[in-house]
């Protein structure tokens, strides 16, 4: 019993990482109609970056996440403004999904070059990811608990943002219907940044609270991004909430397959998700069809 | 040409449209440059490596075109195929010690075959979702290739065999080279007669407009399932040479980033062009050898290429050379300042009665279209609510109504374009009602468009040739192969074709891109596409939109000829009343999705319900 | 300086075609002008056109005196000119009020307090349901809403998009009577409408556009009791 607790609570921790970048795609999708491929890379560069602060430059923890996040927010901004900006007015997607494949190489080289391709130990305050208490049979790690506790702090202000606030009001209204938050006086310049900036810093806290758990290496974040990618399928690209509800669905299903099934069936479960997905309710799982939108 | 023996010259001979031909005169360039290198292949030895990767990266490349430049599909996973090829080759070496006999052929099969599977999600999602899948499907088969050990031999990877044919062994270096070169010529070869032949059309037609593809009877969904499995099998060949360049076969070296960089070089090079794989192929593998330090900064230089590319030549390095040239070539006629119009000769006979329309005309009344109780809801709104009608054979009618009034929704409801449309739809005989839009086509429906759905990219004569894709017969196989039929019947069509233009006043623009034309040429464009459908009942949707009136008659008086010549049917939508009166033997007038009035255009026009739900009284 | 409205030479084209084929257009302050016309005539066209959702090709959009054609569409939300939208265009999957909170978007939370006291009192169904999804209102519903966006943002150049679409002709009726009560009486209006009739009698002065050409500009007066007598300038048949 308590294994399938473990378990659980395995996908769970995993899940948690799927739903937050299953989030930050949805959250561009939702609004600009693109999907941003340079996600997981950006995410891993955060990392990084929060690890140089802190090792390096033996700066806080806490601080070095922060300024990690500054320069993420800032890289972000740079990245929209000359790239995507340009090619919006286009109207056609192709160009800025092939953009941020230019981009996800670029940044891909760039994280090598400084950083190295071996695997670092992103070291966090008193070694707790070292920690493990053991309850009865059940084994809980103590930065796994920081990992959710980050997670539910990071749902909560994106659901903050997105619900209260005026510019969260203003980014609804323009994913539901462009033309009509413009006559509304909702900025789209306004709307496409925060919605790329929002979606990095969701991304970067997920590289960076995630590092100690994977380890800083070239390309960690990608599979993340992958999966988070099939979560948003999972959950239906409209849908904030899906995504995240899909996310630790995926989570939980990878933890139980790895347990029981060959490892190359494991190994191919994402896929093989997206492929029944698609079968069988291409609108994801947690929204209802909208006729008029295609998947 | 003395004008004593004159004779019925066809509107394509008049036109100077070069017929299709078994070779063109890229084919011969494209062998002497291959000739070249095959010949040179034993000097330069040292660099060996490079020009092989080199050629096989092309020969992916020119894979990708038949996927990503002709059906447009965005593909991030289309070294899976590479990688299958790759393990198909060192298994087949090592555990069955075949040679390339075996090896080639299997490839292509094996992956053709998951090619078929891999492209079903492209049916299922748009093109965004579709790049994110495939990008998934190459990230997760590496994992999948390192977990299935028997296959791949895992992290450590498999040996491959011996280079050889039918038992006849081969040493690598120069003969490697030269094998390579005849199947990139092989490759070139296949992937050039697709685009010269009706599945490459297709292909083209359903990247830059699927709905009217669906709407010329063009099965789209197996268009892009095939697109795959070719795509895959041609770049299972590639694989196998891979192989056998690298003598060994890792699972690592085939993710994400491998095929990133495969777009990449297609995009870079012009993904759309044979030529832009080569250049592409060349860029990304020769740019290395320049110094060792460009290897440690490949991310970065092909990230920036790409990136640079898409902000200001999105058509890679051979758009820029075609741009060029069109720049060349437009100033070079406003220099000559010909006109147009007296390059084309003057016929002493009427397009109507040319050999080759004359052969298609028919006796037969067609269009007798039956619409019962069509209704289609939205949400709880009844566009169209319970309309009835009957149109004889041959009839040209008028659909009229105000803004809302369901007329458009109706006409989608006849052709496909709408979900959800209840009632019966019979068109000669023949019920439609919930079949896919191009078995509507196929059953004699044809139409044109609003907002005209024109395949931007393709030039005039290649719209008709897409309307007339389901009368020119020849299998799929053949036309790989150019086989002799195929070629008849693409001259056959050509000729058709040109005699289409020519009765629609469109001959002289016959290699015009569309969107560089005026709106009312683009207009009839449109017509002509649908007309080369050889419709039973052809549906126009707005054809004076935008036009002056003048113009939209004349329009429609050649619409009515041909439509007469064919023994077609025709219905009109229109917000012109004056036109829709001056061609029409019948009008049904709609209002709130329900028919207020139907009958000739003297009774509808001074009809007071009519006039009030215009004007509102 | 208040000038109103001024359209001179309008072209506006999508791609090589050309829509509005060279319009000029006057609308004095506090005047209630009608742009009328058959569908496919260009008059959306127009309206989106002075929003800054299109740019023009040639010619030039003034207000009081302010050129603001192709300017971006948020800075004339912020110059008070307010579209109330074809086919209503509400936000269906955010709730009533926060559709009403979207046309105070960048502006003091106090209007809103204001705006929604208005709204709610004119509208008292829109109270009833305010916490509803928008999508699931009915047709006469969402115009109550989409004027209620347009009521909350105070416009000073009022542009209603055809608010006859779709609705019953007596719902209409009803719409147009309201018009004076709901918005003030400086408000500059240009009202688009197929249905003549109704604009007629709400509107001093008028416009008839046909293939993106004006070919029809009087009193209202002159036709409100015989609308039949456009039906050539609409229809372009005696």
């Amino acid at each position: 019993m308590v294994d399938y607790i473990q378990i659980a609570w395995q996908g769970l921790v995993s899940g948690f990482a799927y739903a937050l970048i299953g989030l930050a795609l949805v959250m561009v999708y939702k609004t600009a109609r693109i999907l941003n491929f340079a996600a997981g890379t950006m995410a891993g560069i955060s990392g990084f970056l929060a690890h140089w602060w802190a090792a390096e430059n033996d700066m806080p923890f806490a601080l070095a996440i922060i300024f990690a996040l500054i320069m993420t927010a800032v890289g972000t901004y740079v990245i929209e403004r000359l790239t995507v900006r340009p090619l919006i007015k286009l109207g056609d997607f192709l160009p800025i999904v092939i953009m941020t494949l230019g981009v996800e190489e670029l940044l891909a080289n760039v994280s090598l070059l400084w950083w190295g391709g071996s695997a670092q130990r992103y070291r966090v305050p008193g070694d707790i990811d070292r920690i493990n208490w053991i309850i009865g049979d059940f084994r809980l790690n103590a930065w796994h608990v920081v990992v959710a506790g980050t997670t539910f702090a990071t749902l909560s202000i994106v659901g903050y943002v997105i619900n209260q606030t005026e510019l969260g009001l203003g980014m609804k209204a323009f994913a539901e219907d462009q033309d009509a938050a413009k006559l509304m006086g909702v900025k789209e310049s306004t709307v496409s940044i925060w919605t790329w900036v929002l979606s990095a810093l969701v991304g970067g806290v997920t590289g960076i609270v995630y590092a100690p758990v994977l380890f800083l290496q070239q390309d960690y974040m990608n599979i993340i991004f992958i999966k988070g990618f099939v979560a948003a399928i999972l959950g239906g690209f409209l849908s904030l909430s899906g995504g995240v509800a899909g996310g630790l669905l995926l989570g939980e299903l990878e933890a139980f397959t790895i347990k029981w099934a060959p490892r190359e069936f494991a190994a191919a479960l994402p896929v093989v998700i997206v492929f029944i997905v698609l079968l069988i309710r291409p609108h994801g799982l947690f929204t209802r069809e909208k006729g008029h939108e295609r998947v | 040409m003395s004008t004593d023996n004159q004779q019925a010259q066809t509107a394509l001979e008049r036109a100077k449209i070069p017929l299709p031909r078994f070779l063109k005169k890229n084919h011969y360039f494209g062998f002497l440059g291959i000739l070249l290198v095959y010949l040179l292949a034993g000097t330069y030895s040292a660099y060996s490596l490079t020009i092989m990767s080199t050629i096989i990266f092309a020969i992916i490349g020119a894979s990708l075109i038949v996927v990503f430049g002709m059906a447009g599909q965005l593909t991030l996973g289309h070294t899976i195929f590479v990688a299958g090829g790759v393990f198909l080759s060192a298994n087949i070496t090592m555990e069955w010690s075949r040679g390339l006999e075996t090896e080639l052929p299997i490839a292509f099969a094996a992956m053709f075959i998951l090619g078929l599977i891999v492209g079903f999600p492209s049916l299922r999602v748009n093109e965004l979702y579709l790049a994110l899948a495939t990008f998934a499907v190459a990230f997760v088969g590496v994992q999948v290739l390192f977990e299935w050990e028997q296959f791949t031999g895992g992290g450590s990877g498999k040996p491959v065999g011996k280079l050889e044919f039918f038992g006849r062994e081969f040493s690598r270096g120069p003969t490697l080279v030269r094998i390579a070169l005849i199947i990139m010529l092989f490759t070139f070869w296949v992937v050039g007669n697709f685009q010269d032949g009706r599945t490459g059309r297709a292909w083209n037609a359903l990247r830059t407009s699927e709905t009217a593809a669906r709407a010329s009877g063009l099965p789209v969904a197996w268009l892009k399932i095939l697109c795959f499995a070719i795509g895959g099998g041609l770049a299972a060949l590639g694989g196998v040479l891979y192989a056998h360049t690298l003598r060994f076969a890792i699972p690592e070296n085939y993710g994400v980033n491998l095929s990133i960089i495969v777009v990449l070089a297609l995009i870079i090079g012009g993904k759309h062009r044979l030529m832009g794989a080569v250049l592409g192929a060349a860029y990304v593998k020769w740019l290395p050898e320049l110094s060792r330090d460009v290897q440690e900064y490949e991310g970065l230089i092909y990230g920036g290429t790409l990136i640079i590319l898409t902000l200001i030549a999105p058509d890679g390095l051979v758009g820029m050379f075609e741009w060029a040239a069109e720049r060349i070539k437009s100033y070079k006629k406003s220099q000559d300042g010909e006109d147009l119009d007296s390059k084309i000769a003057a016929s002493n006979t009427t397009p109507l009665k040319s050999e080759y329309l004359s052969s298609i005309g028919s006796d037969t009344s067609r269009g007798h279209l039956v619409v019962n109780n069509a209704a289609v809801a939205f949400g709880g709104v009844k566009a169209v609510d319970d309309v009835s009608f009957e149109i004889p054979a041959g009839a040209v009618t008028g659909l009229i109504g105000s803004n809302g009034a369901g007329k458009t929704t109706l006409f989608n409801a006849i052709t496909g374009h709408v979900k959800g449309a209840t009632g019966e739809f019979i068109l000669d005989g023949k019920s439609v009602s919930g079949k896919p839009i191009h078995i509507r086509a196929l059953a004699g429906i044809g139409r044109t468009f609003q907002n005209l759905n024109l395949h931007d990219d393709l030039n005039v004569l290649e719209h008709a040739l897409i309307g007339l894709d389901r009368t020119t017969n020849y299998s799929r196989i053949s036309e790989s192969f150019r086989l002799p039929w195929v070629l008849r019947e693409e001259k056959k069509a050509h000729f058709i074709a040109a005699e289409l233009l020519d009765h629609m006043d469109l001959l002289e623009y016959w290699d015009e891109k569309v969107e560089d034309l005026p709106y009312g040429l683009q207009k009839r464009v449109d017509v002509v596409r649908a007309l080369a459908s050889n419709p039973g009942i052809l549906l126009l949707d707005e054809p004076a939109a935008g036009l002056p009136t003048a113009e939209a008659l004349e329009m429609m008086q050649k619409v009515q000829e041909y439509a007469k010549h064919i023994s077609a049917g025709v219905l009109i939508i229109e917000h012109n009343v004056e036109l829709v009166a001056d061609v029409s033997e019948r009008i049904i007038v709609l209002d709130a999705g329900k028919t207020i009035a139907d009958g000739t255009p003297e009774e509808v026009t001074r009809n007071e319900q009519v006039i009030a739900a215009y004007l509102g009284t | 300086m208040m000038t109103g409205l001024e359209i001179t030479n309008l072209k506006v084209g999508y791609s090589r075609n050309e829509v509005i084929h060279g319009l000029d257009i006057k609308v004095n302050p506090g005047e209630k002008v009608a742009l009328l016309g058959a569908n496919g005539a260009g008059k959306s066209t127009v309206l989106r056109t002075i929003s800054g959702l299109l740019n023009p090709t040639e010619g030039s959009i003034t207000f009081n005196g302010e050129e603001i054609g192709g300017s971006n569409p948020a800075t004339l939300v912020d110059m008070g000119i307010i579209q109330v939208p074809e086919g209503r265009r509400v936000f269906p999957g955010l709730n009533v009020e926060d559709n009403l909170k979207v046309a105070n978007y960048g502006k003091s939370p106090d209007l809103l307090e204001e705006g929604l006291e208005t709204v709610y009192r004119k509208f008292p169904i829109l109270e009833e349901r305010r916490k509803q999804a928008a999508g699931l209102l009915s047709g006469g519903q969402q115009q109550m809403l989409s004027l209620s966006r347009a009521i909350i943002a105070k416009p000073k150049l009022l542009l209603i998009d055809e608010m006859s679409l779709g609705l019953a002709p007596l719902l209409v009726k009803d719409f147009y009577e309201q018009l004076a009560d709901l918005f003030s009486e400086d408000v500059t209006l240009l009202l688009v409408e197929q249905n003549a009739g109704l604009a007629l009698k709400y509107c001093s002065r008028f416009y008839v556009l046909r293939n993106g050409e004006l070919v029809l500009e009087a009193n209202s007066e002159d036709y409100k009791d015989n609308p039949t007598a456009l039906q050539s300038a609409y229809l372009g048949v005696d």
